[in-house]
């Protein structure tokens, strides 16, 4: 089976991995794939010459891309590689045109949202911020000299301005 | 209060006066200490503004200088400095005389509200000299009457926080570290952050310091300013120099911003924040003052030294004949992610037609929370018969700043709000007591009166004519029992307010009838007792704005706490969802009968929105007699000769007794209350809370956000979206593969995937 092995920098998590596939410089094989196959995790039997040096493959027959983990020396002359199929690049197209639910996203923030995994630092800190004035004063005289009426005296009738 | 390190200058106020209350502009009138002065007033819409009589201004070593009869602004005059001292000693006059008054309000603590118009001060430069201490420049402008054209004083930091922030302690981070401060017990040096916050913030403005543009020796100094600007204000009225956002250029450091200014056509203007009244602020940008927007720069000078860019922040920048550069960066004492926090906070933009550009531009900064990287969006509209418009993602925080690639507009806090009924509070009214109530009267004492009155009733026991008078209580029989007086008196109770501020006396309503007396006792002592026509005191208690400190959900419950600590109340739990952002009002209502208060805090804008209640008593009952006092008295007036007469020698007597005993009247000459009235939860003045003062105390949580959180956790989100529309990290949740034409083995990693995080 034709394949094309090569070695790509970005993370496993990026979606399409394409256009680094396309940058990077190939080598073009003929291998064999051990059976029974899953598809989804094909074992690779290689020449030993490249057991080393590819962490990407794309597969034309079956249209998907792969990682590659490492080889397996089987012989002097073959190793067997594990590959497990990158189901992001390998549907990339389909996958951008998902609708979807975001509930992290690195270009955006919705500050009213809780965010459970922002980091604390086990410390407080405190404010403190006082109202602008207050009604209450205790000395008996105010600035100036002004005295205050402090005192309420509660006497029983009192009427007597109007009695006289 | 107003804590920040863009107020760019500070004095001590003494013995202000309020000579003229602003209409629908609430004013504090007490006298301060202590004052920022920031306030810069457009000649041309000179708000009201206030008169300040004698006061002293202290700034670092220098010696107090006292200004007597400070004058004022006028209408007439660019008044851009108040005062300045320099290390001769001399200083510059503060105003001109000469001119008319105007209302001028400085409130007790840091506030100077220069009137709906006035707008930030671009005169009084302060630069480091290095992280110790901090230079103040005043600079006259060429219609003062200064003798110099600059000054400059040197503060130590600590000097400089105490101007900013007094008694009252703030948080402030250095190297990241946020502690809680006072001026006094700063002893850091390096970096400092304030935030700053506005009581209440929509009536107020708020001047802000930012930059002064100084073109040339040979121009006299202080003509040209360039001048901040709310947001709010451009939102409503930007009708000059800008814009579309049609191109984004970023500079590698905010260096890009002042690169492209070129010597002509140059005008600058800072968007300040929201906290100038929409409704009052000036209608049109003038980014020099004094002169027209479409007055260019180059006219001005010529462009003698490229700006000189430090930690990406442009700190000088010289313009016109040579001597030093004279385009000061303010924030030059912070570290560069504080100024760009800032600068974010301020809306800072710059507009300018530049090299190459045909259009008028504006750059707009902006901040990379990772990288605290500098980022300047250059927006250019190409007419001028464009509508300007501030970009949807310039908000009011740092946070809501941050542009976001969609210019989506961020949600905001959901206000709360109700269709129900309003729940409006308590309306005590007026009791029947005083003129409708014939059975019992209350009066308002001073101290003196108090004293005095005590002193008339047990003196004149022995004095018929005063008998007599006080006879007609009983029924004219002189052999009155001075203890069946006290039977007259239902209670005397001290109130920590002064009744007659609190607006429930008749001052045409003098001395204390007693029963069916017909004849006033008037007290010889201090100023005549007014009667008391309410039985409810209500009470102003002020009011305050709770500042958004992260602007987002860390200001809100569960990761922060606010308790209200309300004198004589004790304290509440408040909802910050409630209260964040907004401004408080707090009403005191004091029953005069019983002492009991009730505290009620209300939203500034909506009196009906109740966020607390609170109950305590504030009135301590005096003691005027006990059962015990009564009982030795009725015996000694029985025991003694069985006459007044008899009294007469006795009432010292008795008085020394009571007072010794510590119940009578004759004890109360301005002694402390002997005892205190408890009702409700809460028990008189043990709830002071060490403040007479309301106030509230947030508790924050802490968060230690990696620089490339945004980059590897994503932040919180929930919206919907094609995954093409995306970029960067992104984590979705409920995926939904069964669309894909692939196998189900790889639907279901994707789904696994797509639901750990991906990047797009």
């Amino acid at each position: 089976m034709k394949a094309f092995l090569c070695t790509i920098p970005p993370s496993t998590l990026l979606l399409d991995k394409r256009p680094y596939y396309a940058d990077a410089v190939k080598t073009e094989l003929e291998l064999e794939i051990f059976t029974p196959c899953d598809i989804m995790n094909p074992v690779l039997k290689l020449q030993n010459q490249y057991a080393t040096g590819f962490n990407y493959m794309y597969l034309p027959t079956w249209g998907k891309y792969y990682f590659l983990d490492d080889a397996t020396i089987l012989n002097g002359e073959f190793c067997s590689m594990p590959a497990r199929m990158d189901v992001l690049t390998s549907n990339a197209d389909e996958i951008k045109n998902l609708h979807v639910r975001v509930v992290r996203y690195e270009e955006q923030r919705n500050k009213t949202l809780q965010d459970s995994k922002m980091p604390k630092s086990g410390k407080i800190f405190t404010r403190n911020l006082k109202f602008s004035s207050t009604p209450f004063v205790f000395p008996d005289y105010a600035p100036g000299g002004i005295p205050v009426r402090h005192y309420v005296l509660s006497v029983v009738g009192g009427n007597g301005a109007n009695n006289g | 209060m107003i804590t920040s390190e863009l107020y760019t200058a500070a004095a001590t106020f003494d013995n202000a006066t309020v000579t003229e209350i602003i209409p629908n502009i609430p004013i504090l009138t007490e006298n301060f200490t202590r004052a920022y002065w920031l306030g810069w007033i457009d000649n041309n819409n000179m708000p009201d503004v206030f008169k300040v009589g004698t006061f002293a201004l202290t700034i670092g070593d220098e010696s107090a200088v006292t200004f007597t009869d400070i004058t004022d602004y006028t209408q007439n005059r660019d008044y851009t400095y108040f005062a300045s001292i320099d290390g001769s000693g001399g200083y510059s006059t503060l105003f001109s005389s000469a001119e008319t008054y105007r209302d001028v309000t400085l409130t007790p603590e840091k506030w100077v509200s220069g009137g709906v118009n006035a707008r930030l001060v671009n005169d009084m430069i302060y630069q480091a000299t290095g992280y110790n201490s901090i230079q103040l420049n005043f600079i006259c402008p060429a219609t003062a009457d200064c003798t110099r054209a600059t000054y400059t004083a040197t503060v130590d930091i600590k000097q400089f926080i105490d101007f900013l922030t007094g008694d009252d302690a703030i948080a402030i981070t250095v190297d990241g570290v946020t502690h809680n401060i006072r001026g006094t017990d700063f002893d850091e040096t390096g970096v400092l952050w304030m935030d700053y916050s506005i009581t209440p913030d929509d009536v107020r403005p708020v001047f802000i310091g930012g930059y002064y543009f100084l073109p040339g020796n040979s121009v006299l100094p202080g003509t040209r300013y360039f001048n901040l600007y709310p947001a709010i204000h451009a939102e409503y009225n930007y009708d000059d120099t800008v814009i579309d956002a049609v191109a984004c250029t970023r500079g590698s450091a905010g260096n890009d911003v002042f690169l492209r200014i070129n010597a002509d056509n140059l005008n600058v203007s800072f968007i300040m924040n929201k906290q100038i009244y929409p409704d009052n602020t000036n209608t049109s940008p003038k980014c020099l003052y004094g002169l027209n927007t479409s007055i260019k720069i180059s006219d001005l000078g010529t462009l003698t030294t490229e700006p000189f860019i430090q930690d990406g922040v442009c700190v000088s920048y010289s313009y016109g004949s040579g001597g030093s550069p004279f385009f000061y960066d303010f924030y030059k004492i912070f570290k560069p992610s504080d100024i760009y926090r800032h600068a974010a906070l301020l809306r800072w933009c710059v507009g300018s037609n530049v090299i190459g550009y045909s259009e008028n531009v504006v750059f707009y900064p902006k901040i990379d929370l990772n990288t605290n990287e500098f980022l300047c969006e250059l927006l250019t509209g190409a007419e001028s018969a464009v509508k300007p418009k501030i970009p949807a993602w310039m908000k009011y925080t740092l946070e809501e700043s941050i542009y976001t690639p969609d210019d989506k507009p961020l949600p905001e806090i959901i206000e709360s709000d109700s269709d129900g009924d309003d729940i409006l509070p308590f309306n005590f009214g007026t009791s029947p007591i005083g003129n409708a109530n014939n059975f019992v009267t209350l009066y308002a004492l001073t101290s003196a009166n108090v004293v005095s009155f005590g002193e008339q009733l047990w003196s004149n026991l022995g004095d018929p004519a005063y008998m007599a008078m006080v006879g007609t209580v009983f029924t004219n029989d002189l052999s009155i029992n001075p203890a069946d007086i006290l039977k007259y008196i239902n209670f005397l109770r001290y109130y920590p307010f002064d009744l007659e501020d609190a607006g429930v006396t008749d001052e045409t309503q003098t001395g204390i009838y007693i029963g069916r007396a017909t004849t006033a006792i008037v007290p010889t002592g201090g100023i005549q007792p007014f009667r008391i026509t309410q039985n409810i005191a209500t009470l102003d208690g002020g009011t305050l704005t709770i500042p958004k400190f992260y602007g987002d959900f860390r200001d809100y419950e569960p990761c922060a706490n606010i308790t209200l600590h309300v004198p004589f109340c004790g304290t509440a739990e408040l909802c910050p969802s409630e209260v964040v952002g907004k401004t408080l009002s707090l009403k005191y209502y004091v029953d005069l009968q019983t002492g009991a208060l009730k505290a009620i805090v209300t939203l500034y804008s909506d009196t009906t929105y109740i966020v607390a209640s609170l109950a305590g008593t504030c009135g301590a009952s005096i003691q005027i007699t006990t059962n015990n006092n009564l009982e030795f008295l009725q015996r000694i007036a029985t025991v003694a000769t069985g006459t007044i007469v008899g009294m007469a020698g006795g009432s010292t007597l008795i008085g020394s007794l009571v007072g010794a005993g510590g119940g009578g009247i004759g004890a109360l000459a301005g002694l402390p209350p002997v005892s205190v009235h408890s009702s409700g939860n809460t028990s008189g003045f043990a709830n002071l809370a060490g403040s007479d003062t309301a106030f509230i105390t947030i508790q924050y949580q802490k968060y230690i956000v990696p620089s490339n959180y945004g980059h590897t956790t994503g932040y919180a989100v929930q919206f919907d979206d094609d995954i093409k529309n995306l970029s960067g990290y992104v984590l979705c949740e409920n995926v939904d593969t069964t669309g894909l034409t692939c196998s189900e083995d790889e639907r279901t990693a994707i789904k696994q995937l797509l639901e750990h995080g991906i990047y797009v």
